[in-house]
């Protein structure tokens, strides 16, 4: 084999390996559900964490700053996590949950930043309410974790 | 009395050092993910240290000489050269880690970002290995990161199920949710986190540096045999705590905010502002620690001058290698690096680099042309070689269940 047909057929492996990688490639439906779950179990612990501080900000029990940086924290964290989960393609059979999941987790970040706003304010009338919606946001990514175990259409 | 009560002093610091940000963030993690089910971990990682730490605690005591300054010369350059390039490589890492895990605790308390705190934490690390008087730091240190008794406290005020903590800890068994792989990847990090390859260092090269002799192996013993398992207890406590109040909650622990939470719940804000005092004595104690075993192993690997004793311009390459390690755990610090990621992949990392630490050790404690009368006795030597084969185990098991796991996600 002469050296100018092995270049030949290295630079076809290198332009066929950039021309796959333009292509998003799609995880198998059982991979994807796994990282589903992950990014929900992740960012539901971080909405627990938030719970958590801002429980323990309302009982006075949290010194100086120490509330603010665990939310701030949290807040990173989940975000993370979801801007992770949100930019890998889902494959087909997964579009519908997809959705669903971007959404909770948007929903429940979302609800992070409003804890982090509040505790940075000082605005202690907001925890109870902040308190009840995280609250209630843990407790559907729960649900939604679950449901992930389940392959389309076995799920509720 | 005043040898009893230096005895005290010395097993008090002990139990205060023993904790370290590797310890703290793994057992947080473990105790949160997998209740204490990894707790007899900890007592066999505590034990191992105890073997090795009164082995080589004895060389320097018999010897007046420490750890990499006999091993060279008993072993050889080439060994020797190992054995420092895969201990220093761990030691940096985990001074690195613990210089980010200072910044982080003084970050819970004033809201500023660690990046703006480490540059500080740094200068005052190095100030404190190049004026403070050994004694000084070693015991102020060690007896502040006693501070850490509070998650003790808070798990008894947190009053948990204790038979079913105890089950859980004499079970080997793991959460259903959770996978063997990850279990065994924890087991594995908590056991590199309890045998630092630093505390040994810095325990032989302290007692070189304070001139204990073959009467002070008493005063060795005690620290090792009482000061290290009581610092193992704090471990457990810290996991017990993470498994009593986070795990519940499905809170897996990445900050060292979230390490904190369960004192709060338990004692409030005097119990708070007690745990972060343990949280800066203990990583600060150890920067210090692992600051000073990165300038001894270089400068008795290579027979340069070396201690805190002797005068600066009489060890002005020990005092470079200080200067130079410390610039570098701010330069990488910078980088914004995550201090708590540092801090598990240290521990990893000391589990793979065990061997080539502890092995050495061995050798040179058992050979009666060092040790004469003091060489390892019967007990030593079967300890030491049945841990040095789990010590194999785990150092080939290390990065293929990090890499398998993708770090225990």
């Amino acid at each position: 084999v002469s050296p100018v047909t092995v270049l030949r057929v290295l630079g076809a492996l290198v332009v066929l390996g950039l021309l796959s990688a333009c292509v998003p490639s799609a995880p198998s439906p059982e991979s994807w559900r796994e990282d589903a779950r992950r990014a929900v179990s992740d960012v539901a612990g971080e909405v627990a964490t938030a719970q958590l501080a801002l429980e323990q900000e309302t009982a006075d029990h949290l010194l100086g700053g120490y509330a603010v940086v665990v939310v701030v924290e949290a807040e990173e964290l989940s975000g993370d996590a979801a801007t992770a989960f949100e930019s890998a393609q889902p494959p087909p059979v997964e579009e519908k949950r997809y959705d669903r999941v971007t959404k909770q987790l948007d929903e429940a970040t979302g609800l992070i930043t409003d804890a982090r706003i509040a505790v940075a304010a000082g605005d202690e009338a907001a925890y109870p309410t902040l308190v009840r919606q995280l609250e209630r946001a843990g407790r559907r990514l729960d649900r939604l974790e679950q449901s992930l175990e389940q392959p389309p259409g076995g799920s509720g | 009395m005043k040898k009893y009560l230096a005895v005290a002093l010395g097993v008090l610091s002990a139990i205060g050092g023993f904790v370290d940000i590797g310890d703290l963030v793994t057992n947080a993690i473990a105790g949160a993910r997998f209740g204490l089910s990894l707790g007899w971990v900890v007592v066999l990682g505590v034990v191992g240290i105890c073997v090795f730490a009164e082995m080589s605690g004895r060389v320097a005591a018999v010897s007046g000489r420490a750890t990499f300054d006999l091993v060279r010369e008993r072993l050889g350059p080439r060994m020797g050269l190992l054995n420092l390039v895969g201990s220093m490589g761990v030691t940096v890492l985990t001074f690195i880690a613990e210089i980010g895990g200072v910044a982080l605790a003084i970050q819970l308390v004033t809201s500023v970002n660690e990046l703006l705190i480490v540059p500080f934490v740094a200068l005052l690390v190095w100030m404190v290995l190049w004026r403070a008087k050994f004694t000084w730091m070693e015991n102020v240190l060690g007896l502040l990161g006693l501070a850490l008794v509070v998650f003790a406290v808070a798990l008894w005020q947190l009053a948990p199920d204790w038979s079913r903590l105890g089950h859980q800890m004499a079970a080997v068994d793991k959460p259903g949710d959770e996978s063997w792989l990850t279990w065994a990847f924890y087991a594995v990090a908590l056991f590199g986190a309890a045998m630092t390859p630093y505390e040994v260092f810095f325990f032989s090269s302290g007692i070189v540096e304070e001139g204990w002799t073959v009467k002070d192996l008493g005063l060795v013993r005690a620290n090792v045999f009482l000061g290290f398992p009581l610092g193992g207890v704090l471990s457990l406590a810290i996991a017990g705590c993470t498994a009593v109040v986070l795990g519940p909650l499905d809170i897996g622990v990445d900050t060292l905010g979230q390490v904190g939470l369960p004192v709060a719940v338990a004692l409030g804000k005097v119990g708070l502002a007690i745990a972060l005092a343990g949280f800066v004595a203990a990583t600060f104690g150890a920067a210090c620690e692992t600051g000073l075993s990165a300038g001894y192993s270089i400068a008795q690997y290579f027979g340069w001058q070396w201690g805190k004793y002797v005068r600066t311009d009489k060890a002005a390459r020990f005092h470079l290698v200080l200067v130079l390690v410390t610039l570098l755990a701010v330069g990488v610090l910078m980088t914004g690096v995550d201090p708590i990621l540092v801090t598990e992949v240290s521990v990893v990392f000391s589990a793979v680099a065990l061997p080539l630490t502890y092995f050495p050790i061995l050798v040179v404690a058992n050979d009666p042309d060092y040790m004469g009368e003091h060489a390892n006795g019967r007990l030593a030597n079967l300890l030491g070689t049945v841990y040095l084969f789990i010590l194999l185990i785990v150092a080939v098991a290390a990065i293929p269940l990090m890499v398998l796991t993708g770090m225990g996600a």
